[in-house]
């Protein structure tokens, strides 16, 4: 079971994430993140501090819904991931295609 | 040589196992921490594959044997076979518009360890997953 705490601010929907992101779980991330878009949010900023891993699932699952916020105008910012999960993104070339910050301030911040 | 196995059923739900699993043997082998995220970042990749695609039932078997200065990994499954020569390829580099939802647990396996060996016969499939201590 995945933790997730949704915060909708003036500039983005912060969704706080706890647990390990794993083919089991990321279904509760994708529902969560396709709730907040289907409330109308397009900026979002997934807030990964308790995220201790992530696999493939997971990443496949923030590839849907950036390509789906950038749809919609908007983008989806990751802060805060730990160092595995930081591998990970580097690994499969995501730290590419997603802004990447180390905290959910900077993020924040980075919304123009 | 040492071994240490487990079975788990064959759901979803048995990953957070299977990585607990490795991440302790992986311990007790004086693995290095970084080899040992790979090698359990690569059986996470493995079980879900065949739970997801290769429709594995029952029950998942996954094993653990050093040898000397090497850790073989087998996950043994009894569902479709899939040949780790037949995945899908995955550009890394490609921009998000171009970025598919295929290949990449097979593409983070064989980065992440050492090498893969795989065989089936008419009852199981076995995938090694090897990494040098």
């Amino acid at each position: 079971m995945l933790e997730i705490e949704v915060t909708n601010g003036p500039t983005a929907s912060v969704v706080g994430v706890g647990g390990a992101v794993d083919a089991a779980t990321a279904p509760d991330l994708l529902t969560s993140l396709e709730g907040v878009m289907g409330d109308g949010a397009s900026q979002l900023v997934v807030d990964l501090a308790n995220v201790e891993y992530m696999s493939s699932a997971g990443l496949r699952t923030l590839l849907g819904a950036v390509k789906q916020a950038r749809g919609a105008g908007g983008d989806l910012r990751l802060a805060a991931p730990q160092a595995s999960v930081k591998r990970v993104l580097d690994m499969s070339g995501f730290t590419g295609i997603l802004k990447t910050f180390d905290t959910v301030e900077d993020a924040l911040g980075s919304i123009g | 040589m040492t071994l240490a196995q487990v079975s788990v059923p064959a759901s979803l739900e048995s990953l957070s196992a299977i990585r607990a699993f490795i991440e302790e043997q992986a311990a007790a082998a004086g693995l290095d921490e970084s080899t040992a995220f790979g090698l359990m970042l690569a059986m996470d990749e493995a079980a879900a594959n065949v739970i997801e695609h290769g429709g594995a039932t029952e029950h998942l078997e996954v094993r653990f044997v050093v040898d000397g200065g090497e850790v073989r990994a087998t996950l043994v499954d009894r569902g479709t076979p899939f040949d780790p020569r037949d995945r899908p390829d995955v550009d890394v580099n490609a921009p998000v518009e171009e970025r598919g939802a295929g290949g990449l647990g097979w593409y983070f396996i064989i980065e992440s360890v050492h090498a893969v060996e795989y065989r089936t016969d008419s009852k199981q499939n076995e995938l090694t997953l090897i990494v040098s201590k």
